[in-house]
């Protein structure tokens, strides 16, 4: 399934997209997310982005960005949390730092 | 997107250096003289980040402070104390009531724009 | 981000805040004449209370030291007054009435004399507050302006936060600390994910993650600690040295210790870990020794030290642009006037050892060191990240998933690998090619690997590391593998090998490297990887390098090119050839034999010579290259082994290991067949350098010998 991701990911909302992660997980489909209108993701989001891939991945599902559906802002809080990662075998984290970026 | 910043502080100099500090630097700003009348701002509107004095006339910074966590919709707000104390008693007392952070006075506007980088998320 | 012509607006505030202040000082002086009638009223002491205040905050923004320091004199004798430790008397108001008029005078500019009258109302204030209670605190920090931080030597710390869970709970917004933390300098922050606990246990308002971030600044550690100032009580910060900033000849520390100084595993665990052997990093994850996030941080330590490390050898401070560009034909050149030097001092030594001069000698010896120094540098010139070709592929493997259908990662490791770059430039597309095999006919459909019980998603992954004198890119799929009987029966049709040959799963393997192992419409039936596998064999072979291709069935297939660091050097095997001297790249030679006069009858004309219990077919160099004289009753066979498969080169004499410069041929022996280039030798004479696998692959183009 598209999950449509709200403009703002953060503490305030908290709640609110875990239960949507929740319910679209619960769906055991795979997903596929549109972050193209988020534009503020906090710690509380990248949390949650984060234990839902971790669990889809678990039960063998996909979670990922939908093809050009990714986000700058996103991808970028990714980069400045530490989120992001070198990829190795044992990751399975949804960001990558791509190749150089970092400095 | 511009955030809105709430400015609490009867000082007018004070009020008027701090808005105009965050305007140039492109943020929406809301002001208030007291904590009362901040709480009642942030009440009716959306506010990404609060800043405000301590010490102020019908209800000081700490006060509002803990009116602002009992908020539903400000329970996460980041809050900024402004203090002239630079000893720990005034900070703590901030802090235990819900305050992100503080600033102490005086500072310049370079520093007022760091600090609110650093707590707006 | 900061206001624009601040000057004016900070004066514009700067009035507002003197009729600010006048009012203030209005409402100051009523509130003291009506406590004189009722010195008792609390909100009355509040309010005179809050009035200086309000003064002594803004006076110091404003830049009105002086009443700033005054005021706060005043303020702290009303706070006694608000705690019931002063009494209001009528000595307090005249005193704070005086006061209140100097204020005004400070305001106005007007009274050039207010310091001493000050002075004296401080005093007088003082002497109230000592009878009261203890000593009043230090005037507030007045904003005098800091002085420049003294040129510092830039250090690399660790800086590791542990939060509590409630982080979050006063709006506290981490990732602003990261970010104002790396303003300091350069680093990098790693968090450690593997707290976050599946999405349905997850409090969303909870903390579950912990940093450890690396910085190389010129700042202390005090301005480290400042970044976390709001939050230092809710979460342990611990910052260490992890570089020094002074020494720039130390060896990289390694990756374990690393981690044990980080406290991330014990020395014991480091030794069972390293008696494993492979790659550290790989081991001690797997065997569950150390979370991979702390392997991740270690790593990022070991990458903005050595960064540090670079730009300290380089001589430039860390902020400053630390490179300079050079066109790269100079540098070639420059390469080449180094190789015109190495041939000269090899000659100056041959010349030394052949005279009884023992000045000379040394002279010689010592040109010899500074040489291999240069020499050593000069090609460390050309030595450029791996990286920069990495990017390509993630755009690669973006549009091939989209045109297949399929869906696919592109992992990359070890982007930072250095290797020559006439290396890398010619390395492109092999790897393309390579990359495009693995996404087309290495990973399944989305369907096809759920219907195996594998993640829809496949991955391919591109690492590179440094081994040696080497550099190893591996790509891995972790698709179906290759069928190894549909190899078999492929390459029987092919007339590649003989029906009834039994060949070990690695020999088969290496067939589709072969020259028309396969077409491109017979690929998919074959579900392996042949389209063009023999160009991209032929690529890395001109690079002097090897391929070897390992897959199971199912799990996935890798393939491991192993490549010199640089082209422009050969560590070689010198042989003799009748008056001819040929170099064989001494990475793809095993050992040498030797073969009788008799050994040669007794094999009536198969070109065969038995190794430790195996025949190994041989050919003569001096036919190849049709060198003249005399064939030597007992030649010398050098074993090369290359594509999984050994193979013999009868010369004449064997004479040493040689390394030298690579000189390129002119275009008239470019096309040469079996031959890679030519060096010049300590005498000035040339030798040749035989393209050994170019060689084999005409020798013995039908595959493997029918055993």
């Amino acid at each position: 399934m598209l999950l449509k991701l709200h403009d703002k990911l953060t503490i305030a909302s908290a709640d609110e997209l875990k239960a949507t992660l929740v319910a679209a997980l619960d769906g055991g489909g795979d997903i596929l997310l549109d972050a193209t209108a988020v534009e503020q993701i906090d710690l509380t989001g990248l949390q949650l982005l984060f234990a839902a891939h971790k669990t889809a991945v678990r039960n063998g599902k996909t979670f990922a960005f939908a093809e050009g559906a990714a986000s700058e802002v996103i991808d970028l809080a990714a980069l400045r949390a530490g989120f992001a990662r070198d990829a190795d075998d044992s990751n399975t984290s949804l960001w990558l730092r791509r190749s150089h970026e970092h400095a | 997107m511009s955030r809105t910043i709430l400015v609490v502080d009867d000082s007018l100099s004070m009020r008027q250096m701090v808005s105009h500090t965050l305007e140039q630097a492109g943020y929406a700003v809301k002001a208030a003289v007291n904590g009362r009348e901040g709480l009642e701002v942030a009440q009716a509107n959306a506010v990404d980040l609060v800043v405000t004095d301590v010490n102020m006339p019908e209800m000081d910074g700490i006060a509002l402070v803990r009116a602002l966590r009992a908020e539903p919709n400000h329970r996460y707000t980041p809050i900024l104390v402004l203090t002239t104390e630079s000893t720990d008693t005034k900070k703590a007392e901030g802090k235990a009531a819900g305050a992100t952070g503080w600033l102490v006075k005086p500072f310049s506007p370079d520093q007022l724009l760091k600090v609110v980088t650093k707590v707006l998320p | 981000m900061s206001t624009p012509d601040p000057t004016s607006a900070m004066e514009q505030f700067a009035a507002t805040f003197r009729e600010e202040a006048a009012d203030l000082l209005t409402d100051v002086e009523t509130t003291l004449l009506a406590l004189e009638t009722s010195p008792d009223d609390p909100d009355l002491i509040a309010r005179a209370f809050r009035a200086l205040h309000t003064i002594k905050g803004s006076s110091a923004m404003f830049g009105f030291t002086d009443i700033t320091t005054f005021a706060h004199a005043l303020e702290t004798t009303f706070d006694e007054v608000r705690k019931g430790n002063i009494a209001v008397t009528p000595a307090l108001v005249s005193l704070a009435l005086q006061g209140k008029d100097l204020i005004r005078s400070m305001l106005d500019g007007s009274g050039a004399d207010t310091k001493e009258a000050c002075a004296e109302v401080i005093h007088a204030l003082r002497e109230m507050d000592v009878a009261a209670q203890p000593p009043a605190p230090a005037a507030p920090r007045v904003s005098a302006p800091r002085p420049p931080d003294p040129p510092a030597v830039a250090k690399t710390y660790r800086v590791a936060f542990q939060p509590q869970a409630d982080l979050l709970k006063d709006g506290t917004n981490p990732l602003g600390l990261w970010t104002e933390l790396l303003e300091l300098g350069s680093g990098e922050v790693v968090a450690t994910t593997d707290q976050i606990p599946p999405l349905h246990d997850l409090v969303p308002d909870a903390c579950y993650v912990a940093w450890d971030a690396v910085l190389t600044t010129q700042k202390d550690e005090a301005a480290l600690r400042d970044v976390f100032l709001f939050v230092e009580d809710r979460g342990a910060l611990t910052i260490t040295l992890a570089d020094d900033g002074e020494s720039d000849t130390e060896d990289d520390k390694k990756l374990g210790q690393i981690l044990i100084e980080r406290g991330s595993i014990r020395p014991e665990q480091l030794q069972a870990a390293l008696a494993a052997q492979p790659r550290l990093g790989t081991i001690l994850t797997v065997g569950g020794t150390v979370a991979p996030d702390q392997v991740a941080a270690a790593l990022a330590e070991q990458r903005v030290t050595r960064q540090a490390r670079a730009e300290r050898a380089a001589g430039a401070p860390v902020d400053a642009a630390a490179s300079v560009r050079v066109a790269a034909d100079k540098l070639d050149d420059l390469v080449d006037l180094v190789g015109e030097l190495v041939i000269a001092q090899s000659r100056l030594t041959q010349v030394a050892a052949s005279r009884d001069d023992l000045e000379l000698v040394a002279i010689a010896e010592d040109v010899e060191r500074l040489t291999a120094d240069l020499r050593d540098n000069t090609l460390n010139l050309r030595m450029v990240p791996i990286g920069s070709t990495f990017n390509r592929f993630k755009r690669l493997v973006r549009d091939l998933s989209t045109e297949l259908g399929k869906q696919i990662d592109l992992v990359t490791d070890g982007a930072e690998t250095e290797l020559d770059k006439t290396v890398i430039e010619r390395l492109g597309d092999p790897l393309v090619h390579i990359i495009r095999n693995s996404c087309d006919h290495g990973i399944e459909s989305p369907a096809d690997r759920e219907a195996s019980g594998k993640p829809p998603t496949g991955t391919v992954r591109l690492a590179a590391y440094q081994s040696g004198p080497n550099v190893i890119i591996e790509i891995h799929d972790d698709g179906a593998g290759l069928d190894v009987e549909a190899i078999r029966e492929k390459a029987i049709a092919r007339g590649l090998m003989a029906a009834d040959a039994s060949l070990s799963e690695g020999e088969l393997f290496q067939l589709v490297f072969l020259a028309g192992f396969s077409t491109a419409k017979s690929v998919s039936v074959v579900s392996g990887r042949g389209v063009g596998m023999d160009v991209v064999k032929r690529s890395i072979d001109a690079l002097r390098g090897t391929v070897e291709l390992k897959s199971k069935r199912g799990a996935g297939t890798t393939l491991r090119i192993k490549l010199p660091l640089t082209l422009a050097i050969i560590d070689g095997l010198l042989v003799s050839v009748g008056t001819g001297r040929y170099v064989l790249p001494m990475s793809l030679v095993e050992e040498c034999v030797e073969i009788s006069r008799a050994q040669v009858e007794e094999a009536r004309g198969a070109h065969l010579v038995p190794v430790r219990g195996e025949l190994v077919p041989y050919m003569r160099l001096r036919e190849w290259f049709h060198e003249e004289g005399e064939q030597p009753l007992v030649e010398q066979i050098a074993i090369a082994s290359t594509e999984g498969r050994r193979f013999g080169f009868a010369v004449d004499d064997v004479i040493g290991q040689h390394q030298t410069v690579i000189k390129t041929m002119g275009r008239m022996y470019g096309d040469t067949e079996g031959l890679a280039g030519a060096t010049i030798l300590g005498d000035g004479t040339v030798a040749l350098i035989v393209d050994v696998a170019g060689v084999i692959r005409n020798a013995i183009p039908a595959g493997p010998p029918p055993s």
